[in-house]
């Protein structure tokens, strides 16, 4: 049934876009300058630009004959060098967690044209004035099935994974603060709803226990699934599309445990500046249309905060996307409040923590 | 040299380096400059910047890390690439051509790719570890990674071309009439390479250490995929403050730092070594 729904939307597709490209040549005696209009999309890149193609950029051409680039990485710091130096390349930009308020707060992007992007039936924070969430995505703990076959011998919660004794492996953790402080207090008993704000002293003080412990602090976003497969450790924490899309390529051997996990968001804005306002903002309403969203988390396992989409989806990717009640409930949502304030004094202790 | 030829010097050399001094200021000078600049205003001149970073226990352990580290590879990068260098300049100019493109041919490849190669093979189920077990030197599988090991290895593998390059070139530029009077004179070989060849391609030596030691100075995937805590360098700590925490001054002040042991390091370096008189007198 789903099936036949996609199948149904493919050849949709590919009817309005030879409708488009009759269109196209039919203009060819205009210059051909007015029809190069280029939209860049800015995202993370890898897997998710493959993603994006897929489920935006290849569409959007097809409904309004803009070609859409689409470059990488999403880091904060391009945008707001370029937004100083006057000359912005991107029209649309993904903001990761908490780097999306700190480029409201630094006025890099511009308020939403709500009468293009229609937030009505987004679920509540999962929009703002400036921008909308296109792909909801987490933090969990990826374990290597094979050496797992007795599931009973894998942690399956933080505290769990702290313990050493109880569960001895080779364990990978992230080289930064956001993706550990969460796991660390829920680790030392903290319950999931009491996490904020973070006690620094108490979380500081559960790391302290595993430090020793951990064989592995990755850096790259690359390293966990690659880690697992290899054998290099046997769990560690990673972002959770990684895992899912080597499930898709059907690699069997990496599991994910979503206890505890961080439930974070990617956003999509319109640079202050920006070349191409108008388009940039049907892009971004199309992006949370429920068609494209659906599309786009068949790639990545990333979502938007539109309940249709998520209803598009076949159930296999069901079980892999966080707005799934059944995933969402086990999880914690990273509060981008509470980092926005505190990470740069985060970072700072745990560069001191970690170094020593 | 004859009055003409320093002369005709003097006309052409200033035009000559016009482009290379436009590139410079444009490319290096004022990015360089203007971020340095930037570590001390905030708008107003401020010096928070610096007292932040001496007051950060992370920061010198870091600086620490990336010195050892560099001053590290830079041995391993001339005791194996000076060997290395001795046979290429004595074969066959085809086949020490040959060889040199091996050599330049790694530096080619991504540094990610090559660095990712590096924990295939040093990692838990790798090659190495499994060998070492098979040959019984181990008892168990054992990862090889996230150590200083692995980040020295690595990092030798992708600067040693620039140790490489300069010393086979100062080889060349010896007269070989210098190593056969040596040995005319009744030197052994080892004697010829220690008395006449190495110091007659210090220039080369010297050219190599300095580059080596630079661009090891600013590593930052090698040591962000293969090392662990313990080997932590600077320009992961820029990214982080760059990228996230928007906090340019602060990273700017970082780079400042950097800047002036280096150049502090450079000339203690000079002082015993006499690298400028080296290079000044290098005129063949």
């Amino acid at each position: 049934m789903e099936a036949k729904d996609r199948k149904d939307r493919r050849e949709f597709l590919k009817a309005t876009a030879g409708a488009t490209a009759l269109t196209v040549t039919s203009g060819l005696g205009l210059p051909a300058r007015a029809q190069q209009k280029t939209l860049v999309f800015n995202d993370s890149g890898g897997a998710s630009a493959e993603a994006g193609k897929l489920a935006y950029g290849d569409p959007f051409k097809a409904e309004t004959g803009v070609e859409v680039k689409i470059t990488a990485p999403a880091v904060v710091s391009k945008l707001k060098a370029m937004v100083q130096a006057k000359s912005v390349e991107w029209d649309v930009a993904e903001l990761v967690s908490q780097e999306h308020r700190l480029a409201i707060r630094e006025g890099l992007i511009q308020k939403l044209d709500k009468g293009i992007v229609n937030t009505a039936g987004l679920v509540p924070g999962s929009f703002d004035d400036y921008s909308v969430v296109f792909a909801y995505y987490s933090t969990a703990m990826g374990y290597n099935r094979e050496k797992f076959a007795d599931d009973a011998k894998r942690p399956k919660s933080w505290a769990e994974f702290w313990d050493v004794q109880k569960f001895p492996g080779r364990r990978a953790l992230r080289n930064h603060p956001v993706d550990n402080l969460e796991f660390a207090l829920q680790a030392d008993g903290v319950p999931k709803d009491k996490i904020y704000p973070i006690d620094l002293d108490r979380a500081f003080k559960s790391l302290d226990r595993i430090k020793k412990h951990v064989a592995v602090w990755w850096k790259d976003g690359a390293q966990p699934a690659q880690m697992l497969l290899d054998g290099e450790v046997d769990f560690t924490s990673g972002w959770h599309g990684r895992f899912y899309a080597l499930a898709q390529k059907g690699e069997k051997r990496i599991g994910c445990e979503w206890t505890g996990g961080m439930v974070k968001a990617s956003w999509a804005g319109v640079p202050v500046g920006a070349p191409n306002p108008a388009e940039a903002m049907k892009f971004i309403a199309m992006m949370i249309r429920p068609q494209n969203s659906a599309k786009y988390a068949e790639g990545i396992s990333y979502i938007s905060g539109e309940p249709k989409a998520f209803d598009l989806l076949p159930a296999q990717t069901k079980e892999w996307v966080v707005t799934n009640p059944a995933v969402m409930s086990r999880m914690v949502v990273a509060n981008e409040d509470w980092w926005l304030d505190n990470l740069a004094t985060a970072q700072q202790r745990w560069n001191d923590w970690i170094a020593v | 040299m004859s009055a003409s030829t320093r002369s005709s010097r003097g006309l052409a050399s200033p035009w000559l380096a016009l482009p290379a001094v436009a590139f410079l200021l444009v490319l290096f000078v004022l990015p360089i400059g203007s971020f340095l600049v930037g570590s001390v205003l905030d708008p107003d001149f401020t010096l928070r910047n610096f007292q932040r970073l001496e007051a950060s226990r992370a920061f010198w352990i870091v600086l620490q890390n990336t010195i050892r580290i560099s001053v590290t590879v830079t041995l391993v990068c001339f005791l194996v690439g000076y060997p290395m260098a001795l046979r290429i300049a004595t074969l066959r100019p085809a086949i020490a051509a040959a060889i040199l493109l091996v050599v330049v041919l790694s530096v080619w490849i991504s540094l990610l790719v090559r660095n990712y190669a590096w924990m295939v093979l040093l990692g838990r189920e790798g090659i190495v570890s499994s060998a070492l077990v098979a040959l019984g030197y181990a008892a168990e599988r054992r990862s090889l990674l996230y150590n200083e090991f692995s980040v020295v290895l690595a990092m030798t593998h992708v600067l040693l071309p620039f140790m490489v390059i300069p010393v086979v070139a100062a080889l060349r530029a010896i007269d070989p009439a210098l190593v056969r009077a040596g040995a005319s004179l009744g030197a052994g070989a080892g004697t010829v390479v220690r008395r006449v060849v190495f110091p007659l391609s210090l220039p080369g030596v010297a050219t190599g250490t300095v580059l080596v030691f630079v661009l090891a100075l600013g590593f930052y995937v090698t040591p962000a995929v293969l090392g662990g805590r313990g080997q932590m360098m600077l320009a992961m700590m820029m990214e982080s403050e760059v990228n996230e925490q928007l906090a340019w001054g602060y990273a700017g002040a970082h780079a400042a730092v950097l800047l002036v042991v280096t150049l502090l390091i450079f000339t203690a370096y000079n002082r015993r070594f006499g690298v400028d008189r080296l290079w000044g007198g290098h005129g063949k």
